[in-house]
């Protein structure tokens, strides 16, 4: 068997195992050790399987994951989403849709300091979907502007799965959050239009909320702006040399838990919970990509990525076209499971193959992060969706789903700019902003 | 089983204790790095001890997280078959993710028996701070085999959920 055949062996096995529902990480260290044992030998097999469990658990880079998520947590308990939905409800409510575009809005600000689309849709639902029903709104827009909103989380930096990819790719953290800013405000931009436009074609679907003047508007801002200068200290600190990503993350959970203390919103129970969950989350992402090392090592040995290249090089097809069946690869994958799942045992295959024919590694990066971050508002996955049916338990899935067509051009329009012009992500990076 | 599974997971429970609290002292200690940096001087060893307790505190989140469901499965065809086919699956599953974990712990623990210096040779110090750091990486084995003891009760609650009676499809 030649080493090629092995790895796409090993890949169908991969596949095999996960739709037998072996956990992804603990799939790909099952395939990863096994490859190495047919491709090379049971000893280097066992080697790298001991020793990359402790070199990635036990790395510096890794502890970057624990405090950006812990982070996302204590702003999650500390209640900051009805802080931040009241003040984006000033600025928009007032027109037509405008709860469901301020439900986009908060959820943007929110990405800002949560790094889950799960947890951003969890916190904005609990608090958007009652004063939507309130007002009447259509359940499909109200919980399609939720579930899509929700998205953002991963969208807006600080965003686990851009610090996964990083680590894999050995990219800049710092680099890889600032150039998402841009693709993440546009998805944001575009998904406001959506409810806009939704809302213009049939009056029904969102009325007005009350009216609010410039002096309600600017107060507003009182309850966000210390959450969003904790959002702008991190993200510059890390990209200006202040500090290094772990250390932003832990600036940015002790910044949280402090704005929650002298606010008063942080209570003993909330921070046990968060603390629970940032264990229980970043033990699973710290899993994944220390499977995803494994299984590298064996698609390394087997130079799958590399003969994947070599072989674009000789074949007459534009480069572009290539692009476009890596991105199908990509929006199938996100759709059938989850993008960090996807995303880590993918880029293995695909990053060495996109650097080889020339595509800047961020942008591409950051194109993949939003397509199959779409994967959560489409079936038969669809994390937010299914989130959104837990917080609106009467209303039909199909109800869900619908409203999540409605914003799907908001995430086609999105990726396609960035595909025409890779400069909206390779510009801001370059540009030292 | 059922006692066994219980205490298991009370032993998760009380491991996620540790775990949470490593994660405060690192965030903690990371801050206070931070500040010293910038009025006096930097911890040399704030990198170490931080790499150091990221891996504990994993390490002492496993069975928690496993408790918790938190590493991503995907259902879409098990979800569709009769419930005890899909028992013995899952439980199949487990008992192979124990067999891989069971190996693991193997090979970190003969790792920690490299560090701590084997045949006369010195225990390996770490770079910076120039201690040895082998029971960071033995108590790391310990807490992985006891996740791939929870695998195995897992795994065999899982058959014993196929061979009750009642079972059929979703």
């Amino acid at each position: 068997m030649t080493p090629t055949q092995q790895a796409i062996l090993g890949i169908v096995i991969l596949l095999v195992l996960m739709l037998l529902e072996m956990p992804v990480a603990f799939a790909m260290f099952a395939v990863g050790f096994l490859g190495l044992w047919l491709a090379a030998d049971l000893t280097v097999a066992l080697n790298i399987l001991g020793s990359d469990i402790w070199i990635q658990l036990g790395s510096y880079g890794m502890s970057v994951v624990p405090l950006f998520v812990f982070m996302g947590n204590i702003a999650f308990r500390t209640g900051v989403t009805t802080d931040l939905f009241e003040s984006a409800f000033k600025w928009i409510g007032q027109f037509r849709g405008g709860l469901a575009a301020t439900t986009v809005a908060a959820s943007t600000a929110f990405g800002a300091i949560c790094g889950s689309n799960g947890a951003t849709t969890a916190t904005m639902g609990t608090i958007a979907l009652p004063i939507m029903k309130k007002y009447k709104y259509d359940d499909a827009l109200a919980c399609g502007a939720v579930a899509t909103g929700g998205t953002l989380g991963v969208m807006i930096p600080p965003s686990v799965v851009l610090i996964i990819v990083a680590l894999q790719t050995n990219l800049s953290i710092a680099k890889l959050f600032i150039a998402t800013i841009p693709a993440g405000i546009l998805l944001a931009v575009f998904m406001i239009a959506a409810v806009f436009i939704a809302c213009a074609r049939n009056k029904n679907l969102g009325p007005a909320g009350p009216k609010t003047t410039w002096l309600e508007k600017i107060k507003s801002l009182g309850g966000v702006i210390e959450t969003l200068m904790l959002f702008v200290f991190v993200m510059a600190g890390m990209f200006l040399g202040w500090f290094t990503p772990t250390e932003g993350g832990a600036f940015g959970s002790a910044g949280a838990i402090l704005i929650g203390l002298v606010r008063r919103k942080l209570k003993w129970e909330g921070f046990k919970r968060a603390v629970m969950d940032t264990i229980s989350t970043s033990t699973m992402v710290v899993m994944l990509v220390a499977g995803a090392v494994v299984l590298g090592r064996f698609l390394t040995f087997t130079r799958l990525p590399q003969t994947m290249a070599d072989w674009v090089a000789t074949v007459d097809v534009p480069r572009f076209w290539v692009l476009m069946l890596v991105i199908v690869v990509y929006v199938v994958g996100g759709m059938l499971t989850d993008a960090l799942g996807f995303l880590t045992l993918s880029v293995p295959v695909f990053f060495p193959l996109i650097i080889a024919m020339g595509y800047d590694p961020i942008w591409f990066a950051v194109l993949v992060n939003t397509i199959t971050t779409f994967g959560a508002i489409t079936p038969p996955v669809g994390l937010c969706l299914y989130i959104v049916k837990g917080l609106r338990p009467e209303v039909p899935i199909q109800t869900i789903f619908k409203g999540a067509v409605w914003f799907m051009p908001a995430f086609a329009v999105t990726i396609a700019l960035l595909i025409a012009f890779p400069q909206i992500i390779t510009g801001i990076v370059s540009s030292g902003i | 089983m059922g006692a066994i599974d219980r205490f298991v997971a009370r032993v998760g429970d009380w491991l996620a204790v540790v775990s949470g609290t490593l994660l405060v002292a690192m965030m903690t200690l990371t801050v206070v790095n931070i500040i010293l940096r910038q009025v006096w001087q930097a911890f040399a060893g704030t990198v170490e001890i931080v790499g150091w307790s990221a891996a504990l505190v994993a390490g002492f989140a496993l069975i928690y997280s496993q408790n918790k469901k938190a590493h991503i499965a995907i259902d879409i065809l098990t979800s569709r078959i009769n419930r005890r086919v899909r028992a013995v699956i899952v439980g199949v599953m487990l008992l192979a993710d124990t067999v891989l974990f069971g190996v693991a712990v193997s090979r970190i623990f003969n790792l920690s028996l490299d560090l701590r210096g084997r045949g006369g040779l010195p225990a390996r110090l770490s770079e910076t701070m120039q201690i040895p750091y082998w029971y960071v990486v033995t108590i790391l084995a310990i807490l992985i085999g006891l996740f791939a003891i929870k695998l195995l009760v897992d795994s065999l609650m899982s058959f014993q959920k196929a061979a009750r009676k009642g079972g059929g499809s979703e």
